[in-house]
Order: structure tokens, then sequence, then C-alpha cells
């Protein structure tokens, strides 16, 4: 098989894998070294797809060949998708191909399941380990990891990889085993607890060495345990939504529990999409994407406005879903009008990152100029905000929303967003 | 050099009074000039900013620049932070591709050094808007020159060099091009702009020509391998056109050899998505094999 039908085949079963992100690597270059490559900071996006994702590194699967038989998966065992094999110099050879043209940041590495989960993992690595050591590729490289491999091969790809991924799928264990039947939940946490474990581990002897030098002198210890990183850009993993019948309260929980437990970088959420040749299993209507885009508006309103699950658990509707018409936080402050208007010369910052239409930003330069100044509303519009959302809820100094300000379900059809608002970011 | 709006609000009487200064436009000889302004107390309304190549560039690091006249130089009086910031402002605006980026830069000096120390903190005024304006477009532009810059290979075995032409919208190409010497230090390349042109040979200094007039145009065989991992990642059942034009505009996808093929997969994608849904689910056979019992269960 030509190699151009190969990347066809195995670029397109690894689209329905969301990730795609070249950020939070630690900074490196090829100042020094044989190779090419550097990362660092921000993530760089070289293309974008007209379904709206970027596309950051070269994302494949090693093979398409699948023994398991994950019903929403297009490379399950018993779909009549083509199938194909890379051999690992095949794929060494297409990274740094397009990396030198400057296509991408690097690579996006998984694979069905063939033989054994660790001769997989095995083929992973070893694709990864002819990157680093042979051509001191010093760009990103992102490894799927398969659950059931060893300890000791996800050590070794933590060894290679800038972020190692380990996909949940679906948030409850009834749903893991009514789709996915042949994972194991125990497994999926068990290697996540490790690699948890392992970058944190590599973290703090990091921080030793650190010390050691800034005291100007590396002791026996730290130089016997040359610090070697692991993973530095930690690990992610995914959830399908609208796979299964769970509500996004429980999406909800289980990303929360993902970022406490295992300080994932990020929790994807990919609205189930319909694959060719479907499984029998499976609903073949498509999730709504705008269900996946509240999600993530919810996931950030985790990460970066210091909302708990359980909060935004309280502005969800009927069956534990986010409203779709509005997004969660505007949801969450009609439900909870009396903590509102928030005056902004005078509330702390916690309670200002709640206002609708005002966002961490906005929130840490209201604080900064209030230090100077009394905050009008000619200052939310110079920065922007989103201003007619968040005039009912706050107070600033030439601004009241007085006693005639209208009741929530006014309010809310009056900040229905239009429906096109669907760019989030990802 | 053209600066029209620097008279419309003065009264004449200020205009005889004018200062030239002539500097080389880059950030270090611009600090330089703009910090012997302010020592010798040149208010922004009487000074006149030339940016004239045939001046010497900077040589010193910029990092002296406040120390030429310490005992009079109100900025070593600024909060460290403050300082930092101006400085790492200055470094993104004086690439900003408009002639009153001077005229603000020294404005907002002047202000920081008599009387509002705390300007940085003052986000809606209007000076420090037009900076961040400025500052954001910079870093705005280099960012998607370091997405979008396409190389071409050129040449056979030992002569073999990365070319890519790229049009920024900004002055940012010596940015760009440190870059590049990070991350492709074993390769020879040459970004080509018309603003000028830089050139990596492994071992030497990056090294800079005159720009091109004309547009180049480059092919290379990986394209097409490039095209098919185009149209294999994407996916037609989330079609989302908006998402992907704010992110990558037009104006890119002249040099984007993938570009060409996005009208198609637009237009081919509902058609796509109805042959999915309306296949019918069959029973599973298995296609790949039994999974084999693990030994260890």
């Amino acid at each position: 098989m030509q190699l151009i039908e190969k990347l066809s085949i195995l670029a397109d079963a690894a689209k329905y894998d969301a990730s795609c992100a070249s950020s939070g690597a630690a900074r490196k270059n090829s100042l020094t070294g044989k190779g090419i490559g550097s990362t660092g900071g921000m993530g760089i996006c070289h293309s974008y797809a007209p379904d709206g994702r970027c596309i950051s590194l070269l994302k494949i699967l090693l093979t398409n060949f699948c023994q398991y038989e994950c019903h929403y998966c297009i490379n399950r065992n018993s779909s009549n998708v083509p199938r194909a094999r890379f051999s690992s110099h095949e794929v060494v050879k297409l990274t740094l191909d397009f990396y030198r043209r400057n296509y991408i940041e690097g690579l996006f590495l998984s694979s069905g399941i063939i033989r054994s989960p660790n001769y997989t993992m095995e083929q992973l690595v070893l694709v990864a380990r002819e990157l680093r050591e042979t051509h001191d590729f010093r760009g990103y490289i992102h490894l799927k990891t398969i659950p059931d491999a060893d300890g000791e091969l996800l050590a070794q790809a933590g060894q290679y990889a800038d972020r190692l991924s380990i996909n949940l799928e679906l948030p409850t264990a009834q749903g893991l085993a009514k789709f996915a039947p042949d994972k194991d939940l125990a497994s999926i946490k068990r290697s996540m607890a490790r690699i948890h474990a392992r970058s944190e581990e590599a973290k703090s002897q990091q921080q030793i060495l650190k010390v050691d030098k800034n005291r100007g002198k590396l002791s026996a210890r730290s130089r016997i345990r040359r610090a070697k990183p692991f993973a530095p850009a930690g690990q992610s993993t995914q959830i399908i939504v609208g796979a299964d019948t769970s509500s996004d309260v429980t999406v909800l929980e289980a990303s929360a529990s993902l970022y406490q437990r295992y300080r994932m970088r990020r929790v994807y959420f990919s609205a189930f999409s319909p694959i060719p040749d479907p499984s029998v299993h499976l609903p073949l209507r498509p999730a709504p994407l705008l269900r996946e885009h509240r999600l993530y508006q919810a996931d950030w309103l985790q990460r970066f406005y210091g909302f708990s699950a359980a909060e935004i658990a309280t502005s969800t509707e009927q069956a534990g879903m986010l409203p779709l018409d509005i997004d969660p936080k505007l949801a969450w402050a009609l439900k909870h009008r009396a903590q509102f208007p928030v005056d902004l010369n005078t509330a702390d910052k916690e309670m200002i990152l709640r206002v609708p239409g005002i966002g961490p930003k906005t929130a840490q330069r209201l604080l900064n100029i209030r230090r100077w100044q009394t905050i009008r509303l000619k200052d939310l519009i110079a920065l922007k905000a989103m201003f007619t959302k968040a005039l009912p809820f706050i107070i600033c100094g030439d601004h009241h929303p007085g006693h005639k300000e209208p009741g929530s379900e006014q309010l809310r059809q009056r900040l229905c967003a239009p429906a096109d608002q669907l760019t989030l970011a990802l | 050099m053209e600066q029209p709006s620097l008279f419309d609000s003065l009264p004449t009487s200020t205009l005889g009074k004018c200062v030239t200064r002539r500097f080389h436009p880059s950030t270090g000889a611009f600090l330089e000039a703009a910090f012997i302004a302010l020592a010798e107390q040149l208010e922004p309304s009487q000074l006149w900013w030339v940016a004239d190549r045939e001046q010497p560039p900077y040589q010193k690091s910029p990092a002296m620049n406040a120390q030429l006249h310490p005992e009079t130089s109100p900025f070593t009086a600024l909060s460290s932070t403050t300082q930092a910031t101006f400085r790492e402002i200055t470094q993104w605006v004086t690439c900003y591709r408009a002639d009153d980026r001077w005229t603000l830069l020294y404005d907002l000096l002047w202000r920081l050094t008599h009387g509002e120390p705390q300007l940085f903190d003052c986000h809606s005024d209007e000076t420090i808007r037009r900076t961040r304006r400025y500052q954001q477009a910079v870093r705005r532009d280099y960012h998607k020159m370091k997405a979008f810059t396409r190389f071409k290979r050129v040449g056979q075995n030992d002569t073999i060099r990365y070319v890519a032409w790229f049009e920024p919208a900004h002055l940012i190409l010596p940015l760009v091009a440190q870059f590049f010497a990070r991350r492709f230090t074993q390769m020879q390349w040459s970004v080509l702009t018309p603003d000028g042109c830089a050139h990596w040979q492994p071992g030497h200094d990056l090294s800079f020509s005159p720009g091109l007039e004309f547009e180049v145009t480059l092919s290379d065989d990986l394209d097409q391998l490039w095209k098919t991992y185009y149209q294999s990642i994407f996916n037609p059942a989330r079609l989302k056109v908006k998402a992907m034009t704010t992110e990558m505009p037009k104006k890119y996808w002249r040099h984007l050899p993938e570009a060409h093929l996005i009208h198609d997969l637009v237009q081919g994608a509902a058609k796509r998505v109805d042959n999915m849904l309306s296949t019918k689910a069959m029973a599973p056979t298995l296609q790949c094999g039994k999974r084999p019992t693990d030994p260890d269960k």
C-alpha cells in the first residue's frame, strides 16, 4: 500500500480524538544538539480544518486494526473501514518531513490494539524513541497510552512524550461496560494515577535540583538522580458526549473528579458524531454541537472562574442538562439573583467573576483600575466587557439597575444568545 | 516621514519650538533617543520623531539605556515592574507598522514619569488602550507568521535549502527569524518577505538582505501528502466554517496549499453526513480477529 493511502486511512481514523494541543511543554530548542525542533509556552496551530478544529500536530494512528469492540469507534473490530498500518520508520519520516516545512508542531500518535496492549504500547514508544534518540527531535510528542499496558512501558512513554493521554470516553462505569466492553475502568484509572504520580515525582526531583543549583552546589544526591522530565505537558483525556444517556451533570462530575484526582491538564468533550458503518448499539442521531459547547463553557467556569461542579449543577434544568439557549454562567446568575447586583467598586474578585459578561481578564483589569479611580460604565465599554449582559447584574459609579429590573424569566428572554454564537476556541 | 496628527491640535506658537530627533528605527535606538529627550525635559508636543535608516543602529544592550543619565532620568525612579512593562511593550509596539508608534511610546513614557506612574493599571485610558492594541496586533501577527510560514524544499543533496515566502502585516521579520533559528538550527533556510529576507546557515549568525518586490511562488512534492492529511483529518459532521476563518483568515490562504481544498470540503460535507446517517447499521462481524485472552487474567 502506498504511503499516501495509509496516511489517508490512518488520519481519517484519528480524527475523532478532539485533542490537538501543543501547549504546556517545557521550553526547549535546537540551538544545541544535532536535530530540529522547539517547544514552549503557547502552542501553535498551523492550520484549521473547516470543522473549526486546529491542526497543530500530525494526528494519526499507527494502525487502525483493532481487537477491541467499542461501539462508538470507527475503528472497532467489526467496522468495515479500510485498514492500514504504518511502520515506525514511516511515521518518523512523515513527522520530520512535515516538521521541516513548518506544517506541524509535532506528532500525536495513537493506535488500535493489536496482538496485545503491551505489544501495541511498545510500538508507540518505539516511534517516540526513534524521533527523540535517533533524530534528536525536540518538537512536541503526544502519545496515547494503552491503559492495559505495563507500568514500565508507561514510564518509557513519559520519558519521550511531552503529553500522555488515556481517553475515558464514557463518563460512567455502566456506560463503559455497555459501549466499550473490552475496556477496563479500573486499569484506566490505574494508568491515570500512575502518570500523575510519576509526573509529580519528576517535578519534585527537578525542584530539588533547582534549589541545589540556586545554592550554588550540586549535591551528590541530585547528581545521581539526574532529574528526568516525565510528560512535562501533563495528561489529558476525552469524554464522548451523547453516545450514552449520561446527563451534563454526570459528565461534569466525572470531569471534575478527573481534574482533581489526576491533575488533568484538559478534559476534552467530543459530541458523538456519526461515523461511516455505524454500530447497531448506538443512536444514529448525532449529539448537538451546542451541547458540547455548553459543556466546555461549564468546564471553563470550573477551571478559571472558581465555580464548583456542584454549583454548576444548580443551574441545570430538567434531567441535569445545561440549558442550550443561554450560557451556564448566565443560567447560574439568573437562578441566584439574590447575590446580585454586584458593586464593581467594592466586591471581591471572586464575586466579580460571577457577573455574566465579565471574564477573568476583565475582572483583573477592573481591580487594577479601581485602585486609582471609580469604575464607571465608560470603563466597561473601554474594556469591551459584554455590556448588555453585565448591566442588570452590576452597580458601578454611574449605574444602578434599580427597582425596574425585569424578572429572571424576562431577562432570560432578552439575553438569549443568537444561535450562531458557536465559536469557542479549543 | 509624515506625522500630521501631531500638529492638528497645536497652537502655531509651539510649532517654532519643535525639536527633531532622528534615530535608527529599532527598539534600542529609539529607547536611547527617548531617554535622552526625557532627561532634557522635552514635552511630547515639542518633539518630532524621525525614524531614519541612515542613522547608526544602537549597539549597546538596551538595558543600559536608563543608565545614560541616572541622576536626571525620572524613568529609573519608576518601580522595576513598571520599567519592565514599558520595555516589554516597547519591544512589540516598535514593530507596529504605523508612523505614530514613536510618538505614542514617548507619550506613554512622559506620562509615566510625570505624575502617572500607575498608568499601566488604567486599562480604560486612551493611550494605554492604543498601546495595548498595537502590542496585541503585533503579537498576533508574530504568532500567525510562526504558524503559517510554509517552507518549501529547494535544491538537491548538499544544497538543500528550505525557503518560505510570507507577507507579515507588521515589521516582525527579525523576531520570527530568531524563532526559526531556535527551531530549525540544523537546517539551511530563508524567509523572504517584502520588508526583508532572513537567511540561516548552521553555525553562522542570522543574516538579512533587502526585501523582495515580487511574490515568490514555490512548490514542494510533499504538499500532496499534506493535502491528503488535511482532507482526511476533517470531520464533515462538524462543519464550523466561521470558527475556521476566525483563526485562519482568508488573507493567509494564498500560500497554504491545503486552503485550495476548503471549498470542496465544505460543499461536500452535507452529502457525506447524509450518507453516514442513512447507512443501516449491520450486525457486527469481527474484522480484526478475536481479542486473545490475557494470560495474566
